[in-house]
């Protein structure tokens, strides 16, 4: 029972610690959790499955199950990760749907880190300024 | 016999509605399919007319952007410098053949004074799907009207005038309330592949991430048939450094707003990545469309420069006005030379660029050395006040060389002599001032590299300033020089 305890708290503990973050011209950008009432995201359009992050610049950036890749080998990369392609954005640009919703940022991550893939990252929904 | 008239007759009734129906402003001619601008067939040359007087247009003369209207002006203590300079421009050239794409929302793209330049329009969903048509969704929802409007409303006895009338124009309706990197790199896209030369932006997120930076360099740099579509960005209404915007990717043209005064509008963001200033309004609006009844505004079709409602200024007025008239500007030295790439073109704007701005170092962005003792130049927009220095940077934050004095030169010209032995390496320049309790950064030339054997860099004379780029738009000095 101890141990069942332990693994649960040491669980708990990588969770907590566990930093979020994505991909941007090979280096990593860190994004802190907020909550979906979190009055930073008072101006976004309020989704159940969306997830609410802060950048370093202070932007409040929303991730759902979409990822934006880019690569000259869709199909290869379509067949090696649990992901579903919805459209091609513009050349070897594709967006693409993770299987498994709770995963996306990790799924982004992996998907830079293969040779195959040129960049990913979620397709981060925003807040706009019109100017 | 009878039978196959009755045919032709129907046939050619058929055909006469289905022309009726491209006069709907609504309709969008071009294919979705199509990546090719149609050209117009026409194998008889005739001699141009001449353009119709922009002075028929009722609201004209509040355009003070682009009209310099003695009498106007004076009434409203405008600068006579405000003025993007278009002299008589307006009378030789139109924008004719010129593509816009305008990337926005609240379109209505059959306002009455801009339909017939419409040739398309589209929506594009947060996850990419294309759509034909625009929609309002909010009352207030102005914004693509007004811009798209400051480039092509149509020459006419209506209302106001685009600066380039006679324009082909393309909608494109992101959805700003659900904004995602995927609308905007597909609208890009399609931006494209509808045949845009130049697209405008007149809006910014301030967290760009690789896929939409490198689908806008894509679109810079091999658009057009590889001359590059100029991508027009409004650099923002904070009073703010730019940082990692849409308006600050290198490919893109960052415009910055001046005010009646002609001077930097106290709004504007500013910054390194900064490439000209066009009238954006401060006290005095930008006169423009608005949508119809109660999707606009303003009670009617217009915002004009003083609009008033309930109480409060509802004219349109921010960078989101200074990028449209850039964007004008450039479909018009595009009807001027066809040709010109995006880098061609670029470069004539910053050459003919104003510089302005009141007691305001420019930097040439490039330096001066004979190998051991490298020298930064530079100019004042206005007389010779000198009190600013020059520093070196390492990796835009470390002081590594600096402060240097600013010495004049006359003819308001100045040099900052670098006196340290500065190793090889890559250096950020800054012309700053500092008092006793802040610093302004004036001009930066980020990323310059410094070598042993660098030579005689002021043969390629360009200035900027951070809060002016290369200074503000002058569209008839831009055309001479294309023209030469």
């Amino acid at each position: 029972m101890r141990s069942v305890l332990l693994l649960y708290l040491t669980l708990f503990c990588i969770t907590v610690n566990a930093e979020d973050f994505y991909y941007k011209n090979n280096k990593k950008v860190s994004l802190t959790p907020l909550d979906t009432n979190a009055t930073q995201t008072r101006n976004l359009q309020k989704n159940r499955d969306t997830r609410y992050y802060m950048t370093p610049q202070q932007k409040v950036v929303g991730v759902k199950d979409e990822i934006i890749l880019s690569t000259t080998k869709i199909e290869k990369v379509v067949q090696s990760y649990d992901i579903t392609p919805l459209r091609e954005l513009a050349e070897n640009i594709y967006l693409v749907r993770v299987n498994d919703s709770a995963n996306t940022l990790d799924m982004a991550n992996r998907l830079y880190e293969d040779p195959d893939v040129l960049y990913a990252h979620p397709n981060f929904y925003k807040k706009v300024q019109k100017r | 016999m009878k039978a196959l008239l009755l045919v032709f007759f129907l046939l050619f009734f058929v055909g006469c509605t289905e022309s009726d129906s491209e006069e709907n402003p609504t309709e969008t001619p071009i294919d979705d399919n199509s990546s090719e601008p149609t050209t117009p067939q026409d194998p008889i040359v005739v001699e141009p007319e001449p353009l119709p007087s922009a002075t028929q247009n009722p609201l004209y003369e509040q355009q003070w952007s682009i009209n310099y209207d003695p009498t106007f002006y004076r009434r409203n203590g405008i600068s006579t410098q405000a003025n993007i300079n278009m002299q008589d421009l307006l009378e030789t050239y139109s924008g004719k053949g010129i593509r816009v794409a305008v990337i926005d929302d609240g379109f209505e793209a059959s306002h009455p004074d801009m339909a017939q330049n419409v040739i398309a329009t589209r929506s594009v969903s947060s996850t990419g799907e294309v759509s034909n048509g625009v929609s309002h969704i909010y009352s207030e929802d102005h914004h693509g009207t007004a811009v798209a409007g400051i480039i092509g409303a149509a020459n006419n006895t209506i209302g106001i005038m685009g600066i380039a009338s006679n324009i082909e124009l393309i909608l494109i309706q992101i959805p700003m309330e659900e904004y995602s990197d995927a609308a905007s790199i597909r609208a890009f896209d399609l931006a494209q592949s509808l045949g845009a030369d130049i697209i405008n932006c007149s809006w910014g997120t301030g967290e760009v991430t690789d896929s939409l930076e490198s689908a806008m360099r894509n679109v810079a740099n091999n658009g057009r048939d590889g001359k590059g579509i100029f991508i027009v960005f409004a650099s923002g209404n904070n009073d703010d450094l730019m940082y990692n915007d849409e308006s600050a990717v290198d490919e893109v043209i960052a415009v910055a707003a001046t005010d009646s005064e002609g001077l930097r509008a106290a709004y504007s963001d500013f910054g390194p990545d900064l490439d000209i200033s066009a009238p954006g309004g401060d006290l005095l609006g930008i006169t423009t469309l608005d949508p119809l009844g109660s999707a606009g505004s303003s009670y009617d079709e217009y915002l004009r420069y003083d609009e008033i409602q309930d109480g409060y200024e509802t004219s349109f007025i921010g960078t989101s006005a200074a990028a449209p008239i850039l964007s004008g500007a450039l479909a018009l030295a595009l009807e001027a030379d066809p040709t010109l790439t995006r880098k061609e073109l670029l470069l004539e704007l910053q050459y003919s660029a104003t510089r302005i701005g009141e007691n305001v170092p420019y930097m040439y962005d490039m330096i001066s050395s004979d190998g051991s003792a490298p020298s930064v130049y530079g100019t004042f927009a206005n007389s010779g006040y000198s009190d600013f220095q020059v520093r070196l940077k390492e990796n835009s934050t470390n002081v590594v060389y600096g402060p240097y004095t600013v010495n004049s030169l006359g003819n308001n010209e100045w040099v900052s002599y670098i006196s340290d032995p500065v190793e090889e390496g890559t250096y950020t320049i800054e012309v700053y001032a500092q008092d006793s309790t802040s610093e302004t950064i004036f001009a930066t030339d980020k990323s310059y590299i410094i070598h042993s054997a660098y030579s005689n860099a002021l043969d390629n004379k360009l200035l900027r300033n951070d809060f002016y780029g290369y200074g503000k738009v002058d569209l008839f000095a831009l055309i001479q020089r294309i023209k030469e």
